[in-house]
């Protein structure tokens, strides 16, 4: 699911510095799922935002409200009254749900108060690790379902590169593997190394033209 | 129409002398829903509890609080006279006025009193009514393994009523037992056909777990026989896997013609040894024999029983010279330190050596150096057969078995976590239990301890084939959980699986038998979803607003039931005082403590927060202690971002029986709050 | 003028290619030095293409003052900072001036470098780029429209001869060389044994290629020690860095300079590659000594 993270807090009150009266905003799905903006982070930021005025002397009145998706206009018209209230909407959901809301309440200012970093799984409790980079040309087939868009720091298609580190880590960051020294395992163990040894072509990269648009079928 | 709360005040036949009872009945009855205060002198005995349940069904009371004496108590007998007044036993708050009120400090205490006794008048308005139930469970035992500690375990079981599988992976029971026939004497032939011919006991060798659901009173184990895939349900779950052992030495032992002894390479383990001693076509007595342990293992009971053992009957049946070489001779367990004396008496020498001997083969003999720390020099020995160190070591399947149970291992890959609160046989999940060698190296007198425990442990689970359960204490609300898997991934007592809700949707589900009541996933749900009843937001928070509303200075602090409650009662009790503006809330465990409550005590003026709980090592719920120190750093953290406070929140381990750490961690705290001008 | 180097990889025994970094800025007089210095010396020139993902003067401009200067250069592209369109278009300009070397390299992450916040392109892979180079050597550009004037490049490539482990990177090798490759450089090598076993996989692979061994001279046993803990692709073993570490102090360059020469020697007397890549950067003025020290001169 989309995995977001919280923005520093010098930044969140710098966002909402002008504000007197802010609600702060949730979404039920993916921010929750991964700890950034579920009612619990929603409560325990209003909280900071309270001590923060409080302890610079200045006063702030922090509404809290989560919606379960804020991605829906059906959803977050709930949110109506409340949003009417106040000067700014602080939200916690990705970026989608940020402009769901500034898109229903165009009058007044939606702040994003997290950012939205990746597609992602969790690899235990509280830690998310990069999946997919939505590309919208997917060849997980081919690589024993590892993607080398997002996974390889350089997201190379004939892969690795020659910087790999000792242990199949990758060159970047020795705290992470080297994600075609991960293909090569995957696809050995399926005995389908053969799917590497082939060549690939350069990417289509303008297979999602920006911004996306998906029409189903059905409708 | 607001809740009707009574309030029943105690001064314990008088022994609480530094409060004005007067003037808190007085201000007490003012607090919305109080409709009637009483004092009594003896709220615990015949006449207080007759004079309660009379007030509380006279007066319809709806809510209870009882301000007296700790609730570790008395708690009970109050809950009993709730129940017989017709109330639900779980619509009481206590006030502890005793312990840690009247007895922690110096002077009246009449203030601190009223503040302890508005906590529970909030807390007691949000309390919910609680069912209790009983709940069917299976009554029947999975016993995993075939050695001794399970056939006994098996038989026992059996003979107390209980239905009793055996799950063996080889295909005969009572592998390993040999040694047992020349220490103990024990028959194992005679061990399995008792179990072979036990009514209520099922056999099934050759057989394998392969994967494990549910919970205790209902673990559903999928087991591969022979190809077939077998479905069953047990109501508990007993491993009784044994261990392995393994020589230190590279060279395997090489026996060259099952169980002869000549003058080539011999180096054996004592399996291998006893089978020598038994066999009665033996060409040639070894004259010469070396034994060694405790090097590099310190976990040497059974090796040194083993050693003593063998080297002892080696000494009488062939009169062999017998050298053993040893760092520490353990004789902790019954009956050795006298078999250890008949070895020496009968001529086995003791060479005793900080480190590991050297071994070499030369001349086709076991060459055996070492440094004798009495002699003081080097000490050679040529042996016809050197007895070599043996590792004690978890069994081959140990790892696979804990993932499949999801149960923990300790620091040496033996089952049972290095907890004080699962031993002797208990794991952290409820109906699961290790009986054993698979859980410490172990001389028979403990393990026949332990098959004694588990026998009764799961025969009080089990036997009358229900469970009493408190229903819904803790649970997931299926509109709310978003399946995000972390309460899941973190309660310590494998309580929670995934479940279909009613419409479909899968969430969170807790099982009432199997949760231990810790709070850890309440504290974590990133979406609000689980309540604990007595401890949900509002049963908090209500107590935290019950702080906030007198002046500032206030020191919140969250105390564990099963460590710094206690601690804080045994301080009352010895008069040990510390400052009046501790106001504790007692929570299930550390690890229950939620950042939310933290923020929230610090909107409310708190000065500081203490969050207070088991030791290391020692947490009552496994994890609780760890999750509540993550949790005090990050909130120290968050609340860095937003104040220039310097770590307001503190976390402290203490023992139930330790008031005095408890006492100086208090005294510590309130000085550096004042230092820092809060 | 000096020959081509085509025509040096298909004759000679021995073939010796030495790099010369370029400047940060516009002041070209070092480079020109340099230039002057190597060109005769060496059967190839190459110039790194803001190496280190650190912004450089480009390898471009640099080999078109390589052969104003009458030496032989090699062109470096990297596929980090050019996207297809623009890597065509500088392969065209090059070759229209006379350049008709190039190294194919994937390059490093921005992460390493000085514009750490910088968009990384590749939008080809080094394999992919050898590809395109064969491509528009066929007078037709990537998506096969015809070109007026095409290019006849002579390529290269590199390869970890140190990887661990060392089977993927082997199949990229391979593919390399399927896409046909006329000579390769490899990252430095300081484990001599190392080097002969990935020969020995790569002579399997490809009895053409001419495989240049790379030469690294390391000047103390801290760098040493340094880029075996930081920079990958690279392993120097212990018994060199015991070497370095008994050197007087202030003999720190010499001394690499002395185990690089002999590390030369033995591949040429072993015939275990079929020459040597000298990659001195910031010491560019010390390769005539490597050389000569080596009997390369």
């Amino acid at each position: 699911m989309i995995i977001a993270e919280r923005k520093p807090m010098e930044e969140i009150k710098q966002l909402i510095a002008p504000y007197k009266k802010v609600l702060v905003a949730g979404c039920g799905t993916c921010v929750t799922v991964c700890w950034a903006g579920g009612e619990k982070e929603v409560a325990v930021l209003a909280s900071q935002l309270r001590l923060a005025r409080s302890a610079e002397g200045s006063e702030i009145s922090v509404l809290e409200a989560t919606v379960e998706r804020q991605c829906e206009k059906e959803m977050v018209v709930e949110l109506e009254d409340k949003v009417a209230e106040v000067e700014a909407v602080l939200s916690l959901a990705c970026g989608s749900g940020v402009q769901t809301m500034a898109e229903m309440f165009e009058d007044k200012p939606v702040l994003p108060a997290v950012n939205t970093t990746f597609i992602g799984m969790p690899e235990k409790e509280g830690l998310w690790v990069e999946m997919c980079g939505a590309c919208g040309d997917c060849f997980l087939d081919r690589t024993g379902g590892i993607c080398p868009i997002v996974r390889c720091a350089k997201g190379l298609l004939n892969g690795p590169c020659g910087g790999t580190r000792r242990g199949g880590k990758c060159e970047i960051d020795p705290e992470k593997d080297c994600a075609w020294v991960l293909i090569y395992r995957r696809l050995e163990k399926q005995g389908r190394l053969d799917l590497m040894r082939k060549y690939y072509e350069p990417k289509n990269y303008r297979a999602v033209k920006r911004p996306g648009k998906v029409q189903a079928m059905q409708a | 129409m607001e809740t009707k709360i009574g309030v029943f005040l105690c001064n314990c036949g008088g022994a609480i002398k530094n409060i004005d009872f007067d003037a808190v009945a007085k201000k007490v009855a003012k607090f919305p829903g109080v409709t009637c205060v009483n004092l009594s002198s003896n709220l615990c005995l015949e006449e207080g509890k007759e004079k309660m349940i009379s007030c509380i069904r006279e007066e319809h009371i709806e809510r209870t609080v009882v301000a007296a004496c700790s609730p570790e108590f008395t708690e009970h007998i109050f809950q009993e006279v709730l129940e017989k007044s017709g109330l639900n036993d779980h619509l009481m708050s206590m006030a502890n006025i005793r312990e840690q009120c009247s007895w922690a400090h110096e002077g009246d205490v009449t203030e601190k009193a009223v503040e302890l006794v508005k906590m529970a008048v909030n807390k007691v308005r949000f309390l919910q009514p609680m069912e209790k139930k009983a709940v069917p469970v299976n009554r029947e035992v999975l016993v995993v393994g075939g050695g001794f500690s399970a056939i006994n375990t098996a038989l026992q079981l059996s003979r107390v009523g209980l239905r009793t599988t055996i799950l063996e992976k080889e295909a005969a029971l009572g592998a390993g037992t040999e040694k047992l026939e020349s220490f103990y004497g024990f028959y194992p032939s005679s061990m399995v056909s008792a179990v072979e011919g036990g009514r209520n006991i099922e056999i099934l060798t050759s057989a394998q777990m392969t994967a494990v659901e549910g919970n205790i009173g209902d673990f559903g184990v999928r087991i591969r026989k022979g190809g077939e895939e077998i479905s069953r349900k047990y109501g508990a779950i007993v491993i009784a896997t044994g261990y392995k052992t393994e020589l230190t030495l590279d060279s395997e032992p090489k026996l060259r013609a099952e169980d002869e002894a000549i003058s080539g390479i011999n180096i054996v383990s004592q399996e291998q040894f006893c089978r020598m001693l038994r066999n009665p076509s033996l060409k040639t007595e070894p004259k010469t024999i070396g034994f060694m342990f405790d090097f590099s293992d310190e976990n040497s009971r059974f090796p040194t029983l083993a050693t003593l053992n063998n080297a002892l009957a080696a000494k009488k049946k062939w009169g062999s010279e017998i050298y053993v070489f040893y760092k520490s001779v353990k004789v902790d367990s019954e009956g050795v330190e006298k078999l250890y004396q008949e070895a020496r008496d009968y001529g086995v020498v003791f060479l005793r050596s900080e480190i590991s001997p050297t071994i070499t083969i030369k001349n086709g003999r076991v060459k055996i150096e070492a440094k004798d720390v009495f002699l003081g020099e080097d000490v050679i020995l040529a042996c016809d057969i050197l007895v070599a160190e043996e590792l004690y070591l978890p069994a081959e399947e140990t790892e696979t078995l804990s993932s499949l149970l999801n149960i923990r291992v300790d620091s040496r890959g033996f089952y049972q976590d290095e907890n004080v609160h699962l031993y002797p046989v208990s794991s952290e999940r409820k109906g699961i239990f290790f009986v054993g060698g698979c859980r410490d190296d172990l001389d028979l007198g403990r393990v026949l301890t332990d098959i004694s425990s588990v026998v009764i442990n799961v025969h009080e689970l089990l036997f009358s084939g229900k469970i009493p359960v408190d229903v819904e204490r803790v649970k997931a609300d299926p509109q709310k959980c978003v399946a995000c898997l972390t309460c899941i991934r973190v309660c310590p007592h494998g309580a929670i699986q995934l479940v279909r809700a009613d419409n479909s949707k899968e969430v969170a589900g807790i099982s009432d038998l199997a949760c231990d009541a810790c709070g850890i996933c309440a504290a974590i749900c990133p979406a609000k979803a689980i309540k604990f009843q007595g401890y949900r937001d509002e049963e908090i928070l209500a107590q935290i607003e019950a702080i906030g509303e007198s002046s500032n200075g206030r020191i919140v602090a969250f105390c564990c039931e099963h460590s710094a409650y206690p601690a804080a009662d045994l301080a009352g009790k010895l008069r040990l005082h510390y400052p009046e503006n501790l106001r504790v809330i007692r929570v299930p465990c550390a690890g229950q403590v939620d950042v939310f409550h933290i923020l929230k005590a610090f909107e409310k003026g708190a000065a500081t927060v203490l969050v207070m709980g088991c030791e290391d090592g020692a947490c009552h719920h496994i994890t609780g202690n760890i999750r509540a120190k993550e949790r005090v750093n990050y909130c120290n953290m968050l609340l860095k971002e937003v104040r220039v406070d310097d770590r307001p929140v503190a976390m402290f381990n203490v023992s139930p029986n330790a008031p005095y750490k408890f006492v100086r961690a208090v005294n510590e705290i309130t000085k550096i709050t004042k230092e820092s001008g809060r | 003028m000096a020959r081509p180097f085509r025509e040096t990889l298909k004759t000679k025994d021995f073939i010796v290619t030495a790099e010369a970094g370029p400047v940060k800025g516009s002041n070209v007089t070092k480079m020109i030095e340099h230039i002057d210095l190597l060109k005769d010396k060496v059967d190839g020139l190459n110039v790194t293409d803001n190496q280190s993902a650190v912004m450089r003067y480009p390898s471009l401009g640099t080999c078109l003052l390589i052969k104003e200067h009458g030496g032989e250069p090699v062109l470096q592209i990297t596929c980090r900072d050019r996207n297809r369109l623009a890597i065509q278009a500088d392969l065209l300009f090059a070759y229209s001036r006379g350049i008709n070397n190039v190294l194919c390299l994937t390059g490093d992450s921005v992460d390493v470098g000085d514009h750490k916040e910088a968009k990384q392109v590749f939008d080809l892979d080094s394999v992919q780029l050898i590809h395109l180079v064969h491509t528009l050597n066929s007078d037709k550009d990537m998506v096969g429209n015809e070109l007026d004037g095409g290019i006849d490049f002579c390529i290269g490539t590199t390869a970890t001869p140190s990887a661990d482990p060392i089977e993927p990177q082997l199949m990229k090798f391979q593919k390399k060389l399927d896409a046909g490759v006329d000579f390769v450089q490899t990252q430095a090598i300081y484990d001599l044994d190392e080097l002969k076993r990935f020969m020995e996989h790569a002579r399997k692979m490809d009895g053409e290629v001419k495989i240049l061994a790379g030469i690294v001279p390391v000047i103390g046993a801290k760098m040493a020690a340094y880029m075996n803990e930081n920079v990958p692709g690279i392993f120097v073993p212990q018994y060199i860095i015991d070497e370095l570490a008994q050197a007087p102090k202030g003999t720190g360059v010499s001394k690499g300079i002395e185990i690089a020469a002999r590390m030369i020697r033995q591949i040429e007397e072993e015939k275990i590659t079929d020459g040597v890549h000298i990659m001195f950067i910031g010491r560019e003025e010390k390769v005539p000594e490597i050389l000569e020290s080596a009997g390369l001169l």
